[in-house]
């Protein structure tokens, strides 16, 4: 063994010798040397909330990083933090430039903060925005007239979603019905979309409210529920998984940044990172995109900034993540 | 020597090789453990990190639900964190199973680990699940109770990614092990494989210095032994190598090198016998050369003398004739009782042995054709040694005779050749006063149309000295008082006219042997005989 690395060694001081007596120039040397040094870029850190598996996410985010770093010479990286809350404060410190935020989240935190929407992708399946829906089950009495709602038993999924509390509460509340507590039997908080679908499929809710990509996802596994459902109510479309950056970053940067997703899809690259991110390019978004939920949390009487950070994102609020996730 | 090298370089290399394929086999178990050391470590880390970040995730909540923080961003960004380091480690462990290293230490808790990963992952989702209803809740009671739930399920997590981490923990000190282990393993082979192969080269070193330096060694000293001159020298080498094959060709050379000095050898034993012999050819053809000129000068002086001893025996014979018949007519007028009788008979003594002289001389210078036959030598020789043994004055001496009865005839003057035989015999005979041997023999010599007739006369006389031998065959050559010096003169001048030779041999106290050499007659198809035998040659 030792002899081994003594030869080994040997051959490299060889090598070596052979490189250096073999002319190795000055500048060939400078070189080799200013190779070697790293390059410092600028960061910039865009938040993500988690989505069903934080692995797939991450994995899914990683090229659209690697050619936004390319594109913008900068060091761009995701960073996944377990609530706005969390997204809030690293903005606050400088510490995330961005991130991609839910429907409700931008709104919420947008109250609090200085940000502008850049974009959104644009889904595979061709849709950029999600919309609120309430289900039923076929063939239980249920139907899109809110009287036969009553004395029923209600899944929401959590306070924090746009889909499964906001527009639910929203939509009674434009039907009349200021307490639901009272109106249904029960009112259920599923925990997720999904939980809120099953829990109707299982009979444990006769009503269900959820997001309409995970919804369509569901019955897409599953086919023959696809005619089991009838869906009472649609919200207008949210604005999903829109990049929005600080206000205080550079301009430049912030419109170089928004014409390069906006040219993803022209490149060749750029429709291979799309296609890896599952999507077909990015479209604007605007903060007018962002009405429908204003208009919805005044109607019911909440301001954006009374919108608890760290509960919105927890299994609601990236309803695109879980779209989007394979 | 390239086979024994590359053998040896070879041995070497596999013992290298497959030290080097062993250590690399450990490396690379320890690399593999290294590794998973590395993916326990990452594991652990992310283990550990798990449970901080589900501690602090549990801290952030409790902080959360007691108040103490908004921000749950941290505690989803803990929580996330937790979500994608569970999914590496989900990630990693499908790999795990996967990867063959890890099956052997997953096998046996695979299931478990497996059970507590997709409990850890159920418990995550309740906990989620649990920490986004905590968030998101504003039921305090509900989330109190989801809190419980989400602590309990918080600490199941923490337990089931503490005993993961334990069990990468154990799982880690196993490969930690393995990898010291591997290690050891490693360093074990090399010091094996150096002292192995530093043995083995040592070795292979040394027989392969031997294998070269010992057949260089037996080819040195060969090369040696054939510079001392055995060129027959041979190397007992017979490796199948360079080193054979160069002991091979020595061999061949030396064998070659030793026929070729075998074969020079020969030649120069032939050539010294060629000039030994021809040394020998010129010498005789020398003394032949200086025989034949003493024998022309003789035979001019012959001819010479013969033709003067003509002259002067026509010129006086006459006078002398008339001389002699006056004396005898002069003597029968003398009376007897004069005192002049003995005068007188020395006068006609005289007279008669200048008659003599002259007949002689005019023998010898025309010696008469005469009719010749076909004669057996061996009837002539025993007539005449026969007529020789009996006589008183010669009775001290020995005669032998060897006469070959198969000896052919030769064409020739009976009386003649009786004369020449006789002659010398006397000669011989006359010599030996105080005794000895005479012998006399005749053969053939000589085969084919070379072959004669040969009579050898031999005493063991007080011979002739070597300077007058060659005087006594001239004319009035002579040694003895009474002699007229002719007898050997006319002799030589017979044999000669009859197509022969006559030769002598001999020297002062060794004797004399005269030989005389006759041809034969052939008889041919239609007894055509030959009598032209040339002699010129000889003489």
């Amino acid at each position: 063994m030792r002899l081994l690395k003594n030869i080994q060694a040997l051959l490299c001081i060889g090598f070596l010798a052979t490189v250096v007596l073999g002319g190795c120039t000055d500048r060939q040397k400078t070189e080799a040397v200013s190779d070697n040094t790293p390059e410092v870029k600028a960061t910039f850190g865009i938040g993500l909330l988690p989505a069903e598996n934080v692995f797939l996410q991450k994995r899914r985010y990683r090229p659209l990083a690697e050619y936004l770093s390319k594109r913008l010479d900068m060091d761009v990286r995701t960073k996944l933090l377990d609530s706005y809350d969390a997204v809030y404060a690293q903005m606050l410190d400088r510490s995330v430039d961005a991130a991609f935020f839910g429907s409700l989240s931008y709104v919420a935190l947008h109250s609090r903060l200085p940000l502008e929407p850049i974009a959104r992708p644009l889904r595979a399946n061709g849709g950029s925005t999600y919309r609120g829906i309430i289900f039923a089950l076929k063939g239980k009495g249920i139907t899109e007239d809110i009287g036969t709602w009553k004395g029923k038993r209600i899944a929401l999924v959590e306070k924090s979603t746009t889909s499964g509390y906001l527009f639910p509460a929203w939509y009674l509340m434009t039907k009349g019905i200021r307490n639901p507590a009272r109106y249904f039997r029960k009112v259920v908080y599923a925990g997720s979309h999904e939980a809120a679908i099953v829990e109707v499929l299982d009979g444990h809710a006769d009503i269900g409210c959820a997001n309409d990509a995970v919804f369509n996802r569901y019955v897409e596994k599953r086919p023959r529920m696809r005619d089991e459902f009838v869906v009472l109510a649609s919200s207008l479309p949210f604005p999903s998984d829109t990049l929005g950056v600080r206000k205080d970053i550079d301009p430049g940067l912030e419109l170089k940044m928004k014409e390069t997703l906006l040219g993803m899809d022209k490149t060749e690259e750029g429709r291979e990172v799309l296609d890896k991110f599952g999507a077909k390019r990015f479209v604007v978004t605007r903060g007018a995109d962002y009405g429908p939920i204003l208009d919805m949390l005044k109607a019911i009487g909440l301001r954006p900034e009374d919108i608890a950070l760290e509960a919105i994102g927890r299994k609601g609020e990236s309803e695109a993540d879980d779209v989007l996730s394979r | 020597v390239k086979k024994k090298l590359f053998i040896g370089v070879g041995l070497i290399s596999l013992i290298f090789i497959l030290s080097a394929v062993f250590v690399l086999i450990n490396l690379a178990v320890s690399t593999r453990e290294q590794n998973l050391e590395k993916q326990h470590e990452q594991v652990l880390y992310r283990y550990r990190t798990m449970l901080y970040l589900v501690r602090s995730a549990q801290a952030e909540m409790y902080r959360h639900e007691a108040g103490y923080s908004r921000d749950i961003d941290s505690l989803v960004e803990h929580m996330l964190e937790f979500e994608d380091t569970l999914s590496l480690v989900k990630k990693d462990f499908s790999l795990s199973h996967s990867s063959h290293a890890c099956i052997g230490c997953h096998s046996a808790s695979e299931r478990s680990s497996d059970a507590m990963l997709a409990g850890i992952d159920d418990n995550l989702k309740a906990y989620e699940s649990a920490i986004s209803l905590i968030v998101t809740s504003g039921d305090k009671k509900f989330t109190d109770a989801v809190e419980d739930e989400a602590t309990t399920t918080a600490e199941k997590i923490i337990a089931a990614v503490d005993t993961l981490r334990r069990r990468t923990a154990e799982m880690n000190a196993h490969n930690e092990k393995q990898q010291i282990a591997a290690i050891a393993h490693s360093r074990s082979s090399i010091y094996g494989t150096l002292v192995l192969g530093g043995g083995l080269a040592l070795i292979v070193g040394v027989l392969l210095l031997k294998s070269i330096t010992r057949p260089l060694d037996l080819l040195v000293k060969g090369i040696e032994r054939v510079s001392s001159g055995d060129y027959g020298s041979k190397v007992d080498i017979e490796s199948a190598d360079e080193i054979g094959f160069l002991a091979a060709s020595f061999n061949d050379m030396t064998c070659n090198l030793a026929r070729m000095t075998g074969q020079k050898e020969a030649l120069v034993t032939e050539l010294r016998e060629v000039n030994s012999s021809l040394e020998q050819r010129v010498r005789e053809a020398t003394e032949q050369l200086k025989m034949a000129h003493e024998k022309m000068l003789r035979s001019e002086t012959l001819s010479a003398v013969g033709t003067f001893a003509s002259g002067v025996a026509h010129e006086l014979a006459t006078p002398l004739s008339s001389v002699l018949s006056y004396f005898q007519m002069i003597k029968g007028k003398i009376p007897a009782d004069e005192g002049l009788a003995g005068d007188i008979s020395l006068i006609e003594g005289e007279l008669a042995r200048c008659r003599n002289i002259l007949r002689g001389m005019l023998d010898f210078a025309r010696a008469p054709e005469t009719e010749r036959t076909a004669t057996n030598v061996n009837v002539i020789i025993s007539e005449l040694l026969a007529l020789v043994r009996y006589q008183k004055e010669y009775r001290q001496i020995t005669i032998l005779h060897e006469l070959d009865h198969g000896i052919p005839d030769v064409m020739a003057n009976a009386g003649q050749l009786k004369q020449v035989f006789l002659n010398i015999i006397l000669n011989a005979l006359q010599s030996m006063q105080e005794g000895g041997v005479l012998t006399v023999s005749s053969c053939v010599a000589g085969k084919g149309d070379a072959a004669r007739v040969m009579v050898r006369v031999s005493d063991t006389g007080p011979g002739i000295p070597r300077e007058e031998v060659n005087r006594i065959f001239q004319p009035f050559y002579t040694t003895k008082k009474s002699g007229t010096g002719l007898g050997l003169s006319i002799s030589y001048g017979i044999v000669r006219a009859h197509g022969g030779a006559l030769e002598v041999q001999s020297g002062a106290g060794k004797g004399t042997t005269f030989s005389i050499y006759l041809p034969v007659v052939i008889n041919h198809e239609g007894r055509e005989e030959r009598e032209d035998y040339n002699l010129q040659n000889e003489i």
